[in-house]
């Protein structure tokens, strides 16, 4: 058991670190004192005087109802949506002239709705109408927030919270880098693999001796912000997703560290690597401001954070950490993979070839890799995706047709790229290897969406196959020397897919 | 004892270890020289399990290096060719960390300091460490274990005189209690002190091997004489007409028959009105048997 005394000595080198942990102490004190400063400024927000300039207080849809029902008076009061009282004859004259977005009538037998809509091309105006749609038809709770009084005070703080609690991981997490890249560059890593101990071992005594540290200093840090004025309704609930976190960004590290040919270079990968992740669960966090884009928040772990300071009884995402630890799992693979190339151990940056061939050695078959490929292809392709949507969102008025074109473009050209990198040769191989990558990625997908979508074989099993299919498409296509052709086909399939979907919704 | 068959290592286009096979025993320092890019480190990293073999296997002790790689590092110590050490820790603490790598007995702490002359400095930092002293901490740091077989990296390489006849010393220590050593070294004296048996390197193949004293006998085959003439000027025209070569002010010529060469420096010399202050004979070095090699040519 090499490895626990290879942790003992990474933990003791960390904790020996008369330096780095001078900034570390220096760096909770200055959040300490910051986050009551903040939480004070924050309370002078008082609600009124904000919140006109926020969209929340928009009248995003408006709907033209007839007859009377209780639910009718509850959208009343909502500050999104607009309620015209007309009868019949009027109400469709209005949604003909696309003055109304939709036309709700209660049947004076059933006390049902029944009714119509337009054609609605802006995420925002459709995902409301859809939310009054369920609230009014299927007699519902609100699936949105749709209340007015979204308490401005405890927004904002809700949203400081995961900001202020997740920045010191950035400083927490670069024992690894040192670890790694100091053996490398000082090539200290020939010896070590000279040793007893296995390549993968030495990697993940590392990994585990930089999140023991974490966690260790983790337990400390969420009481002190508790005790600075940040309280969580579940404390352990934002611990873990802390540890989950930071579990990330030191796979991360250790990925960039296994890729980066210097001490410097791995620091500089590592600060845009955690940046964009601190930045992407932070960004899509902030969008549960906006009642229509709430659910869409749940794709952060930073919002369960949130939520907790907000006072919300809040789920835990377990969907969420199952995704994040695919994408962990991915990141730690790729890194022991480079670890085992030969590269590594001359200190050159390893080609995506050698990374390939380093993760076949370790998982000594093809169609384990071809698997594998499918969760690095998907951990990749979210965060793109998601980039992809804010600029779409830049540019343009949200089209659906060309959010969910683009989306299914990205999604299939990573597939691909995982096959081309697997290069099968016959029919047969590209068949089995892209429905692999196909299948491994559908399944992080579905994951992923779990708790957004409620149509458990739509959006949950068929997706896989659809994602099987798309990529085993491309695999025949690829081993038949007609790639981007058979690229072609794989998005249109997987487009009209999706597109059969949201007409179904 | 090191049993290697047919290695081979392939890099790209380029084969740095060329169908390498080699045995040596218990006991024996076995060398390896060669020039600059010969194969050897490759070579050395292949039997520390660092580097795959792209075909060929090797046994270690009776261990199949490819079937149990880590029962084979736990009895080699490797030296690579330069010092490999964690400069924040003290002279103590790396070889408690490799001690605990390979499970060693932390005894041997305290005796590996003293052999490797350490021990005064055991709690300083290894950054505040000389270069000689970083070699000779790295030295112990192979041997922690105490490995019954030692491969060995350039030991001395870039060391000053007093420093490398001291590693030279522990070398043979350590072949006397019977350690198998196999030494890579750019020095020819180094070899000539160590080895019992020397392997000559290159482009990735062994060209010559055998005992150091057998390889002089049978590569540089005759004599050489050192020819010192009066004339300067003279001494490029005569060696061209003696078709030797010249060293500094010496013509250098290569002979089997003594004899006959003599007589023909009298009469070239004569020829060009030179006078001839000495003639010596040389005995041929263990350097004269590597350039032989390496420029790959025996001498009639």
């Amino acid at each position: 058991m090499e490895i626990i005394s290879l942790v003992r000595w990474e933990l003791r080198n960390i904790l020996f670190d008369k330096k780095f942990m001078l900034s570390i102490i220096i760096g909770m004190f200055i959040s300490l004192v910051t986050i009551p400063l903040l939480m004070q400024a924050v309370s002078y927000f008082k609600e009124g005087t904000l919140l006109s300039a926020l969209p929340v207080s928009i009248k995003i849809i408006k709907i033209a109802t007839v007859g009377e029902h209780p639910a009718i008076n509850e959208l009343e009061k909502d500050v999104m949506v607009d309620v015209v009282r007309t009868d019949e004859k009027n109400a469709f004259e209005m949604l003909g002239k696309k003055e109304v977005h939709g036309v709700f009538i209660v049947d004076s037998n059933s006390g049902k709705f029944y009714g119509r809509g337009v054609g609605l091309s802006n995420l925002a105006e459709s995902s409301v109408r859809n939310a009054v749609d369920r609230i009014l038809r299927k007699d519902v709770k609100p699936a949105f927030n749709l209340t007015p009084d979204l308490g401005l005070e405890s927004l904002i703080k809700s949203l400081l919270a995961p900001f202020l609690l997740l920045t010191p991981l950035f400083l927490w997490s670069l024992p690894i880098i040192q670890s790694i890249s100091y053996d490398r560059e000082n090539k200290i890593i020939e010896i070590l693999f000279a040793t007893p101990a296995s390549r993968k071992e030495i990697l993940l005594a590392k990994v585990i001796a930089n999140m023991l540290f974490a966690m260790l200093l983790g337990v400390v840090w969420i009481n002190l912000v508790q005790l600075s004025g940040l309280n969580f309704s579940n404390p352990f609930g934002v611990y873990i997703i802390f540890l989950v976190i930071a579990f990330l960004i030191i796979s991360m590290n250790a990925l960039v560290s296994a890729l980066s040919a210097s001490v410097n270079e791995a620091t500089l990968a590592s600060s845009i690597s955690s940046t964009i992740i601190v930045t992407l669960f932070f960004s899509v966090t902030t969008l549960k401001v906006f009642p229509a884009t709430a659910l869409l928040a749940r794709l952060s772990p930073a919002t369960y954070i949130a939520e907790q300071v907000g006072g919300g009884a809040s789920s835990f995402p377990l969907n969420l950490i199952l995704m994040l630890l695919i994408v962990i799992a991915s990141a730690l693979l790729l890194a022991i993979s480079a670890f085992s190339t030969e590269a590594f151990a001359f200190a050159v940056k390893p080609g995506i070839k050698q990374l390939y061939e380093g993760m076949l050695e370790l998982l000594k078959s093809k169609t384990k890799a071809a698997f594998a490929m499918g969760f690095v292809a998907f951990s990749i392709t979210s965060p793109v995706q998601i980039i992809a949507i804010a600029l779409i969102f830049l540019i343009s008025r949200i089209n659906i047709l060309l959010l969910l074109a683009v989306l299914v473009a990205i999604e299939e050209v990573f597939k691909a790229l995982a096959i081309t990198i697997i290069k099968p040769r016959k029919t047969n191989e590209g068949v089995l290897y892209g429905s692999l990558v196909g299948l491994a990625f559908g399944l992080s997908e579905s994951i992923l969406l779990a708790p957004i979508v409620d149509i458990f074989i739509l959006i949950r099993i068929v997706p896989m196959v659809v994602h099987a299919l798309s990529t085993g498409l491309f695999g025949i296509g690829y081993t038949n020397k007609n790639a981007l052709a058979s690229l072609l086909l794989a998005i249109l399939l997987h487009l009209a897919y999706n597109l059969y979907l949201v007409g179904y919704l | 004892m090191i049993e290697a068959f047919n290695l081979t290592k392939q890099f790209g286009e380029l084969r740095a270890v060329d169908d390498v096979s080699f045995t040596a025993k218990e006991g024996e320092v076995f060398g390896i020289v060669g020039p600059n890019g010969a194969g050897k480190s490759t070579l050395i990293k292949i039997l520390s399990t660092i580097l795959t073999p792209t075909s060929g296997r090797a046994i270690i002790n009776g261990l199949d290096m490819a079937k149990e790689p880590q029962k084979v590092r736990s009895i080699i110590g490797y030296l690579p060719e330069e010092p490999r050490v964690y400069d924040y820790m003290s002279g103590e603490e790396f070889l408690n960390f490799f001690s605990d790598m390979y499970k060693g007995d932390k005894k041997r702490i305290p005796e590996l300091l003293e052999f490797v002359g350490l021990e005064k400095h055991a709690k300083r930092k290894i950054s505040d460490y000389s270069k000689g002293m970083k070699h000779r901490i790295s030295l112990a740091r192979a041997l922690i274990h105490d490995p019954p077989v030692l491969l060995l990296d350039e030991p001395t390489m870039g060391l000053d005189p007093a420093s490398s006849r001291d590693i030279r010393e522990k070398i043979k220590e350590m072949r006397r209690e019977g350690k198998t050593i196999l030494i890579c070294t750019h020095y020819m004296d180094e070899a000539d002190f160590l080895c019992n048996v020397l392997a000559i390197m290159n482009n990735g193949k062994f060209a010559a091997f055998g005992k150091p004293e057998e390889l002089k006998a049978k590569l540089v085959k005759g004599r050489l004489l050192s020819i010192v003439i009066k004339e300067n000027e003279l001494i490029g025209k005569i060696a061209d007409e003696l078709g030797s070569e010249v060293d500094g002010r010496s013509i250098i010529v290569k002979t089997t028959d003594v004899s006959a060469a003599l007589s023909k420096i009298h009469s070239t010399a004569k020829k060009f009105g030179a006078n001839v202050l000495s003639i010596k004979t040389l005995d041929p070095s263990l350097e004269d048997v590597f350039v032989a090699v390496t420029r790959g040519q025996k001498w009639k």
